[in-house]
């Protein structure tokens, strides 16, 4: 009697297939350190990973944060010149290097300070000369604008030599030519826009705060981290824009 | 009963997914034994039966996020012994490569009545007798169930070597079967 291949194969899986031995112990010790190997390295990677990864955003924090020297980068057109054109003006140009903040006067300029105390203009209004205008002021450039009386000549300015960057342009367009002013002056006067807000205002939340401390660090009017300072409605501590050059994100509410 | 059992081995995979080695170690305790037994139909003898079975344990326990609950875990855990006994062969064995040789040979006949009183240990003395070649289609044709184009793809020869491995292997068979009946009534008579 022949054994068919079919019969044959059937032999040998019915009793094959599901044949159990056990194996001997040495088997396991030889698995077990191969995946606590295994296991370990895996770890190890994920570790340097993490620590490529901080590296990576703490290289780029600080080439975002890194000290400006050129705040014409930052700042836009800085160097414009600000010009009277009234025959008795005044032309004002700051350089686009502040550090040496020459501010040239063009016209009608007389170095010294004859400055009353006090003028009233004629909306009732009073404008406060500054006698501390020869005490320099290291943060704030002071420029006053002195109207020309009788002669025309009689104009007058005076400037501090800028120490800091931080140059500020008085330019008031209530200044006018016939108005008999002698003397405007202005001492740190709200003009500039990049002024962070912060600065100004009370501190009431963390999130000002740390406003306040980046502003400090980053000049752009984006900054690179902004928290919420939401004060009144509710404490609420969050972040309400990121700046990271190409990538900015910014919450308006 | 049964849904507890699998239940037991989803918690076990899920373990080992954490890194608990207690979970490594109690999912080889279960699955070892079987495994052995088909890493035993692969190998020569026991020691590389026993090597097989590691190597494919610490491919199981590497590869076990790769196992998606599809169809059973022993079925996954099963597949990935059955490549890594022939692997281990492609590397140990050079020989694998068979001649294919045209010659269907005198089949032997073989009484099934008598075949059936072999019990599992001639047969799987007989497969491991067999050569490499033979031994593993044999192995995944009559008892893993593959077809001759899947054993061409795992083992990377044609279909038709495959086929002819396979007509080879059964003849083999066949005549040591024969041989050993012959034996058996020598005995007794």
């Amino acid at each position: 009697m022949k054994m068919s291949d079919k019969d044959l194969d059937k032999l040998f899986s019915s009793q094959l297939a599901d044949m159990e031995i056990a194996p001997s112990a040495s088997v396991w010790e030889k698995i077990k350190p191969e995946i606590e190997n295994k296991a370990e390295a895996k770890q190890s990677m994920m570790t340097w990973l993490q620590i490529a990864a901080a590296v990576v955003v703490l290289a780029t924090a600080a080439f975002m944060l890194r000290p400006q020297t050129q705040k014409v980068a930052l700042h836009g057109e800085y160097s414009a010149a600000t010009v009277n054109t009234s025959p008795n003006g005044l032309a004002i140009t700051p350089q686009a290097n502040p550090g040496l903040g020459d501010i040239q006067v063009n016209e009608g300029t007389r170095p010294e300070a004859s400055a009353t105390p006090k003028h009233q203009y004629n909306d009732g209004r009073t404008a406060v000369v500054m006698p501390l205008i020869n005490k320099v002021d290291t943060t704030h450039v002071m420029i006053a604008r002195i109207e020309p009386t009788e002669t025309h000549d009689a104009a007058q300015q005076q400037i501090s030599q800028p120490v800091t960057q931080e140059v500020k342009l008085i330019n008031n367009p209530q200044l006018q030519n016939n108005q008999p002013v002698k003397t405007l002056a202005a001492n740190n006067a709200p003009v500039q826009k990049e002024t962070p807000v912060a600065q100004k205002k009370k501190i009431h939340s963390l999130g000002d705060l740390f406003n306040v401390v980046i502003a400090k660090v980053d000049k752009r009017p984006n900054k690179i981290i902004q928290f919420k300072d939401n004060d009144d409605d509710d404490s609420e501590f969050g972040v309400s824009g990121v700046n990271l050059g190409p990538i900015q994100i910014k919450k308006n509410d | 009963m049964f849904l507890e059992h699998k239940h037991t081995i989803e918690e076990l995979v899920a373990e080992c997914n954490k890194g608990n080695r207690k979970a490594h170690e109690g999912l080889y305790k279960m699955f070892a034994p079987k495994m052995l037994g088909v890493c035993m139909r692969y190998a020569t003898d026991r020691m590389e039966a026993e090597d097989m079975l590691q190597n494919g344990f610490v491919k199981v326990f590497n590869k076990m996020g790769d196992y998606r609950g599809e169809g059973s875990f022993e079925g996954w855990v099963r597949r990935i012994m059955v490549h890594t006994s022939i692997e281990y062969y492609r590397k140990h064995h050079k020989m694998m490569q068979i001649v294919d040789i045209e010659t269907p040979g005198i089949e032997p006949s073989v009484d099934p009545l008598a075949a059936s009183n072999l019990g599992v240990k001639d047969l799987l003395a007989l497969i491991q007798q067999l050569p490499p070649g033979y031994r593993m289609v044999f192995n995944l044709y009559a008892i893993e169930g593959y077809s001759h184009k899947e054993i061409g793809e795992t083992m990377a020869i044609s279909e038709g070597a495959s086929k002819s491995q396979l007509s080879r292997a059964r003849g083999i068979l066949k005549e040591q079967i024969l041989k050993m009946e012959g034996k058996r009534y020598e005995n007794v008579g």
